[in-house]
């Protein structure tokens, strides 16, 4: 120990004598290890956190599926659950959740809640300890007045009032009691409030009205594969009695896989990359530490000839490296910190609720992990000189040791690998980079400058009919065209670019009506599509007019209208949904409403918004000369003229909720452009360095070619060449690896080859741009050798 | 037989700042050096014999005088005009050889006919021949390590000779070399001579100044004394009489 202490003492002193060879290795180590440490806490957090619930190992996920549409997955009906819970003999409890949103009143500002309204068994499939009261019991009746709310609803909303238990609160217009609270770690689903489910009669009865997302607590000691075997024959059984129940099947998955599965391949793309970093940073090091050695072989070598054992004649190589490493984790920890910043968003707010994101114990053991496996990866380098340590030439040799072949190959071989794995990455963000243009390239069908956008849900309690609701909203409308600052308003029942809505079967005249003619159907004022900026093609816009009970009148997109009327004018035409007929009264522009992914339908079917395709909910899509808060004060306070139990939910502006469509992949590849960027910088800083070593070991070599006449272009085109070929073989073999890291590219890229040939030229150009510039210097020392060095005796 | 001054130096001096200091290397040194000359330049160590061959081999400028090579003046010349010409006229021999470890006993004589761009063909026929005349032909492929230090130094009058150049210089080119094989390598440069070769060659070992027809003796920088024939007098090579 002692003997470890004075070589760390020794090695702090060299480190402090070789000041840039320090600061660039704790550089490397620091940006290689903190990428690395800002991926373990996300592998902590998101596939190390428990969930919070008893043996989560146990929770499975539920789904329907079609035998004809196989990777489809569909929820659960009321009474197939009923039936899968009843007949099933692995699971201790089945449950399903129906995901709601329900104002919350009787506050100064009322709040819209998300809320889990669940059958009899959810809260033994999650088992959770309540931090005050009870959770839901069998015993609740369906529907019952009683609620249990999150321990974050309850302190962000009531201030951890302990008094609140038992006290009433207003849901959706209806007191509900609380029963308990719910430990703020268990976020499931970012729901903060849980009610009895009350199914209505045709959710009761219909066999296909498929709601619930359903879950199941395996009985101790049953394995995965017992339960889909179990499961798939209680299907194969109600196929036989019901007819809704032919040819549909059974998924189960664990519940961790089912809710954050797909974030494995972010981790495991993220991880990936940090590793690459930190290798190249090794490389670097080791590349640098291997200079130095070569500068100290006489000394090893004296070492030896004393008496020293190998580890002892390494130990001063050992302890740099040691102490790098350990000062460069530090300083790793420390670029962790930063990025997490940038990491957060990729993380799901549930899972970030139950464990931070941050620099947790176990994440600072990775590190230090990490740091410990750097020191032996790059102190390993004047280990492998040692093996081939002639002594009695190092210690015949003058004072100046000179490099062997075998070891500038090696160094040669580190500089080659570093462009390669540099590449991996440059080709890796190009590929993510123009995913992400490409995606934003998408045009989404309406306009997104100066539009805002926020969320209404008359409380169905009290606006028990359509008519009601209808009204309220058209209330809430007339009161946001009051405000002062709002140009133009309207609603519409789905976002656009947000979520795909309903969608349903339609048959125009003539045609024999397929399976596949659906459409998203979309109820609108009148002023909506105006204020979208989605424009008009053909005929005309809805009037009010239109707005009459039972309304004749639709407008269609123009992909609908070339499918299925080509050659014709489509407006006047007929299109039918059901056994009711509608008139094509104008032709508008194509809308992405599930986003840019070219996911979901194109085709879309406007109707007026009347009592009878009045929504439960709608967004108000205004243009307004104010934002922000300037303009929600004005819009709360006119909305709670009409009802102050309504709360004005999220208010945004269009260009911010199509950003949040791409909000990942920005992340990924801003994370993946400084991954790149921090490789292609230490592939510079390795080559510079490799070369000018190479250049001040040949300095001699150098003189003599001068002295024989070589023009000084010569030989900085001889230094420039040196790294050039080098660099050249690191990119033909970086797109070898190229080639093996697009497969963990290839599922979040959209319409990009991470393995194009122009994509992968583009990358290789950056790269040897990069290499040339890394010459510069060393090309430039190479032409300044001053020729008399030759005439010097070694 | 009258010949021509092929190097006249006037006044040529030297001076090296290094931290502030400033070294006097060469002070007030007049030269001519005729074609077919043998010189030879002696005295102690650090009297300014190295820094007065690299001026004259084109590999540092003075900092002060004139300096004629074949009748132009080449002082002041920027650097790849001075590569130029090292390239054509003139021909290092080195103390410590230098050759270039990585390439071979062919490749390091080739070196200065590739930098001057001479075809392959012609390349290869002066390099043998260059390597004939130092009794080397045998070892062309080997590499630099794998001969003895006589040999090297063998393999470096090769490379020195065989572009041809209108004078060789030679910085103490037996000082790494055992007595033996320096008689050799001396007997190699008197050969050279005799055939025609102009040498200017440093040295502080008398045994070999005799080789030369005449010798300067350097001290502290400067000329102290000049006499025809080696260092103990002996006479001149009848050739060179004038
Ligand atoms: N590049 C240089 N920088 C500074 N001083 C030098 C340099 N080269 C030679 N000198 C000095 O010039 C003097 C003459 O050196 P040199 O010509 O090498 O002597 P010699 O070859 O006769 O032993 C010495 O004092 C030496 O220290
Ligand atoms: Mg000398």
């Amino acid at each position: 120990m002692p003997g470890l202490l004075n070589d760390l003492r020794h090695a702090l002193r060299a480190l402090l004598r070789a000041r840039g060879f320090a600061t660039a290795a704790l550089l490397a180590l620091a940006l290689g290890i903190g990428a690395n440490t800002a991926v373990y806490s996300m592998l902590h957090t998101m596939v190390l956190t428990p969930l919070p619930f008893k043996d989560p190992e146990r929770v499975m996920s539920l789904w329907g599926t079609v035998t004809a549409n196989p990777g489809w997955t569909a929820s659960l009906s009321w009474s197939r659950l009923r039936d899968w819970a009843a007949r099933n003999r692995t699971f201790e409890a089945l449950a399903g959740v129906d995901s709601v949103a329900m104002n919350l009143g009787g506050l100064e500002t009322p709040q819209r809640v998300q809320v889990g309204a669940v059958t009899e068994g959810f809260f033994n499939v999650f088992q959770v300890r309540p931090v005050q009261g009870r959770t839901l019991l069998p015993s609740d009746p369906e529907g019952s007045p009683v609620v249990v709310l999150s321990e974050g609803l309850w302190r962000r909303v009531y201030g951890g009032d302990p008094a609140l238990l038992g006290r009433e609160v207003r849901l959706n217009g209806l007191s509900h009691t609380v029963v308990g609270i719910l430990p703020g770690t268990f976020a499931f689903n970012g729901r903060e409030a849980f009610v009895p489910l009350k199914p209505r009669q045709a959710e009761k009865e219909r066999r296909n009205m498929n709601f619930l997302i359903a879950y199941g607590r395996l009985k101790a000691g049953v394995t995965l594969a017992q339960a889909r075997e179990d499961l798939a024959t209680v299907c194969q059984a109600l196929a036989t009695e019901q007819e809704g129940d032919r040819g549909r099947g059974a998924l189960v998955r664990t519940y961790r896989e089912d809710r954050y599965g797909s974030q494995g391949s972010v981790i495991l793309l993220l991880g990936l990359a940090a590793g690459l970093v930190l290798l190249i940073a090794c490389i670097n090091v080791a590349n640098q530490l291997l200079a130095r050695a070569t500068g100290r072989l006489r000394d090893m070598a004296v070492r030896a000839a004393l008496g020293g054992g190998r580890l002892q004649v390494i130990a001063p190589s050992l302890a740099e490296c040691l102490l790098i490493s350990l000062v460069g984790a530090a300083a790793g920890l420390l670029v962790a910190h930063l990025a997490l910043d940038l990491l957060r968003p990729l993380v799901p707010a549930d899972l970030a609720q139950t464990r931070a994101l941050g620099l947790h114990l176990p994440t600072l053991g990775l590190t230090l992990a990490t740091a410990l496996l750097t020191a032996l990866l790059c102190g390993s380098a004047p280990g492998l000189l040692l093996l081939k340590l002639n002594l009695a030439q190092h210690l015949k040799e003058g004072s100046k040791s000179t490099e062997s072949r075998g070891r500038r190959h090696l160094r040669n071989a580190l500089v080659v690998a570093q462009v390669a794995l540099a590449l991996m990455l440059v080709s890796g963000f190009s590929a993510a980079y123009f995913s992400v243009n490409k995606l934003l390239a998408v045009p989404l069908g309406v306009r997104t400058e100066a539009v805002q956008a926020f969320s209404i849900q008359p409380s169905p309690s009290i606006h028990t009919d359509e008519a009601s609701r209808l009204r309220a909203m058209r209330n809430v409308l007339e009161a946001v065209r009051s405000v002062p600052s709002v140009e133009q308003a309207g609603w519409i029942d789905y976002m656009p670019t947000l979520q795909s809505g309903r969608n349903a079967t339609f048959k125009t005249r003539g045609r024999e009506p397929l399976e596949t003619d659906l459409a998203e159907v979309r109820a609108i004022s009148p002023e909506a599509l105006p204020v979208l900026g989605v424009p008009l093609v053909r005929g005309r816009a809805f009037e009010d007019a239109d707005l009459v009970l039972n309304p004749k009148a639709v407008l269609i997109n123009a992909g609908l209208a070339d499918q299925y009327f080509p050659g014709r004018d489509p407006v006047g035409q007929e299109i039918g949904f059901g056994s009711d007929w509608f008139q094509v009264a104008g032709v508008v522009g194509d809308v992405r409403h599930s986003g840019p992914r070219r996911k979901g339908l194109l085709n879309t079917v406007y109707f007026p918004a009347v009592e009878t395709f009045s929504p439960q909910s709608a967004w108000i899509v205004l243009r307004s000369r104010q934002q922000g808060e300037a303009l929600l004060g004005p819009l709360r306070a006119a909305v709670r003229r009409v009802d102050p139990d309504l709360p004005v939910v999220r208010l945004q502006s269009l260009a911010e909720i199509a950003g949040r469509t791409v909000r990942g992949e920005r992340v990924i590849t801003l994370l993946l452009g400084l991954f790149a960027a921090i490789a292609a910088l230490l592939a510079l800083l390795g080559i510079h360095g490799s070369l000018s070593y190479s250049v001040a070991q040949r300095t001699q070599e150098i003189g003599i070619r001068m002295a024989l006449g070589a023009p000084s272009g010569r030989v900085v085109r001889d230094v420039v060449r040196e790294g050039l070929v080098l660099a050249g073989l690191g990119l033909l073999l970086g797109i070898a690896g190229a080639f093996a890291f697009s497969g963990a590219l290839r599922s979040l890229v959209f319409e990009v080859n991470p393995t194009d040939p122009l994509l992968l030229a583009a990358a290789s150009a950056v790269l040897l741009a990069t290499a040339a510039l890394a010459c510069l210097f060393p090309a430039l020392r190479a032409s300044r050798v001053d020729p008399a060095v030759a005439l010097r005796a070694e | 037989m009258t010949t021509n001054p092929i190097i006249r130096l006037e006044s040529i001096k030297k001076v090296f700042t290094t931290d502030e200091v400033e070294t006097h290397a060469l002070a007030d040194i007049h030269l001519e050096i005729r074609e077919g000359e043998f010189l030879s330049i002696a005295g102690p160590s650090g009297c300014g014999k190295s820094t007065l061959l690299a001026i004259l081999g084109l590999l540092d400028a003075p900092s002060g005088g004139l300096y004629e090579l074949s009748g132009k003046p080449v002082a002041r010349l920027n650097l790849s005009d001075r590569a130029r010409i090292r390239n054509r006229e003139i021909g290092f021999i080195f103390q410590s050889f230098n050759l270039i470890g990585d390439l071979t006993v062919f490749e390091n004589v080739e070196l200065p006919l590739v930098y001057r761009g001479m075809p392959g063909g012609e390349r290869r026929t002066r390099v043998m021949l260059a390597l004939e005349e130092v009794g080397m032909v045998h070892r062309a492929n080997h590499l630099p390590a794998q001969l003895s230090g006589g040999q090297q130094q063998r393999v470096a009058v090769a490379r020195a000779v065989a572009g041809r150049p209108t004078i060789l210089l030679a910085d103490e080119p037996t000082g790494n070399l055992d007595s033996t094989n320096g008689e050799s390598v001396m007997e190699l440069l008197k050969g050279l001579h005799r055939r025609g070769s102009t040498i200017c060659m440093v040295t502080h070992d008398s045994r070999f100044a005799n080789f030369a027809d005449r010798t300067v003796q350097l001290f502290d920088g400067r000329v102290v004394e000049e006499r025809q024939g080696g260092a103990n007098g002996r006479p001149a090579s009848a050739a060179l009489q004038h």
